[in-house]
């Protein structure tokens, strides 16, 4: 019976889930957005991410653009200007999702500015940063022409980073002595930076529960791509944990923008998963 | 009646275009994972970062946190206390949902490990670090602090602290050269 009701929930056509994924990198893309516009007053000259500085990256002659063109678009105010633009597009996205299908030109607008974004930094992104534009570029070049070809290779596309993000990782951890010993979790758990001071009091001297949680997480992350050839309630055991292991992670370390990254593309799994 | 089979001819060349774009980002990003290819250049062409790389917090986690601090030289060679830069906030409920602050810390982090990392390369001629892009991005970030009057010079310091509950004692990674304010 659950298995049957958890079949049927999880059928979805390429429609849906192109529609599906857009609005959940929406979100997640608004969300960091805001992040940013919030901290303007960091891309003027004085601030960590002044492009007086961050320009010094681009050998600006190569890309054949003038400075001046360059700081148009890149300086304060106009990466603020960029950062609005993609806020936008993503609520225009998110405000269409009762019509059918995807806005095109807002999706268009999410990929061009990301890829703005990605030429503007170099330091400081993150593996959500990443994930976001493994799923907005595909999208923005379907959005271009779309048709179901290319929404069938944009959603296999968006599936196959995200096995692969899990399954890499899950290797490098089993590769790891200190992973394989339990330690990392402490290890991470007791940084200021990406830690819970009381976390790390509780597995301080745990030696199971760290065990527990190391493997739990290396065997999970490395078997992930099954989730595309198992039975559906298995399915969603993975998609379950995958879940809830990004939420974890967004209030015990701060890693807020990877939960709707990495959760935007489950559509495209629930959609290659019917395909196999 | 051309037009339609011109419309389907530009849409095949896309589609074909997309399909082998698509195709070959994803083939480089396996390669990324596992360092196939690692002696060969592409990785330089790829000046976007667009070949991801999925290893998170492995195979070498980070155990420590980064600190930036400074101080200043005063007229009559003064030295003053090294003082720490508030970068970040400390985790709050809300960072789960709602965290700008988290980009301060990154780019401290990626900045410190490109210095340590270029420090190596350029160990004989270490002058060069000083022109370099993460050198220059934690200069700025302590320039930019306000100085109190009769400054002359300000460097930098990063140290390493390993958590809340150690005995290890936190280190000096990397001192800057005091610069003219």
């Amino acid at each position: 019976m659950l298995s049957s009701t958890l079949a049927a929930f999880g059928s979805i056509g390429p429609a849906s889930a192109v529609k599906l994924t857009s609005m959940l990198l929406a979100f997640g893309l608004l969300i960091s957005t805001i992040e940013h516009l919030s901290c303007w007053y960091e891309f003027q000259t004085g601030g960590i991410y002044s492009w007086k500085i961050l320009s010094t990256n681009w050998n600006e002659k190569r890309f054949m653009l003038g400075t001046r063109a360059m700081a148009v678009v890149f300086d304060f105010p106009g990466i603020l200007v960029v950062y609005g633009i993609q806020a936008a597009a993503a609520a225009a996205i998110l405000l269409q999702a009762s019509s059918p299908g995807v806005p095109r030109l807002p999706l268009i607008l999410l990929g061009a500015t990301q890829l703005l974004v990605k030429f503007r930094y170099g330091f400081g992104e993150d593996g959500s940063d990443q994930m976001k534009t493994v799923i907005a570029l595909p999208l923005a070049l379907y959005a271009v022409a779309p048709s179901s070809l290319l929404g069938d290779a944009a959603l296999l596309f968006i599936a196959l980073q995200s096995c692969l993000a899990y399954t890499a990782a899950g290797i490098a951890k089993a590769s790891s002595r200190i992973w394989r010993s339990g330690e990392a979790v402490f290890a991470i758990l007791n940084t200021r930076s990406y830690g819970n001071a009381a976390l790390a009091r509780c597995l301080r001297d745990a030696r199971c529960l760290k065990l527990g949680l190391a493997w739990s997480v290396i065997v999970l992350e490395t078997l992930f791509p099954l989730c595309v050839i198992v039975h559906p309630p298995l399915f969603w055991v993975f998609l379950l944990w995958g879940l809830g292991f990004h939420i974890f992670c967004a209030f015990f370390m701060g890693l807020n923008n990877f939960v709707w990254a990495f959760v935007a593309t489950y559509p495209a799994l629930l959609f290659v998963r019917q395909l196999i | 009646m051309q037009l339609p089979l011109v419309h389907v001819t530009l849409q095949a060349v896309w589609s074909t275009i997309v399909v082998l774009v698509l195709a070959i980002w994803f083939v480089f990003s396996v390669a990324n994972q596992f360092r196939v290819g690692a002696h060969w250049s592409w990785r330089r062409w790829d000046r976007l970062q667009l070949v991801p790389s999925w290893t998170f917090f492995a195979p070498n986690p980070g155990r420590s946190d980064l600190e930036l601090y400074y101080r200043d030289v005063f007229e009559g060679e003064r030295i003053g206390d090294w003082i720490k830069v508030p970068l970040a906030e400390p985790l709050a409920w809300i960072s789960g949902i709602w965290y700008p602050k988290k980009r301060s810390k990154k780019i401290l982090l990626d900045a410190v490990q490109s210095l340590l990392t270029l420090a190596d390369k350029l160990e004989e001629d270490p002058n060069l670090i000083k022109i370099t892009l993460p050198y220059l991005l934690l200069l700025h970030i302590v320039n930019e602090i306000p100085k109190p009057p009769g400054v002359l010079l300000r460097q930098f310091q990063v140290r390493e602290s390993y958590g809340w509950f150690t005995e290890r004692e936190p280190r000096i990674l990397l001192q800057s050269e005091a610069h003219a304010v």
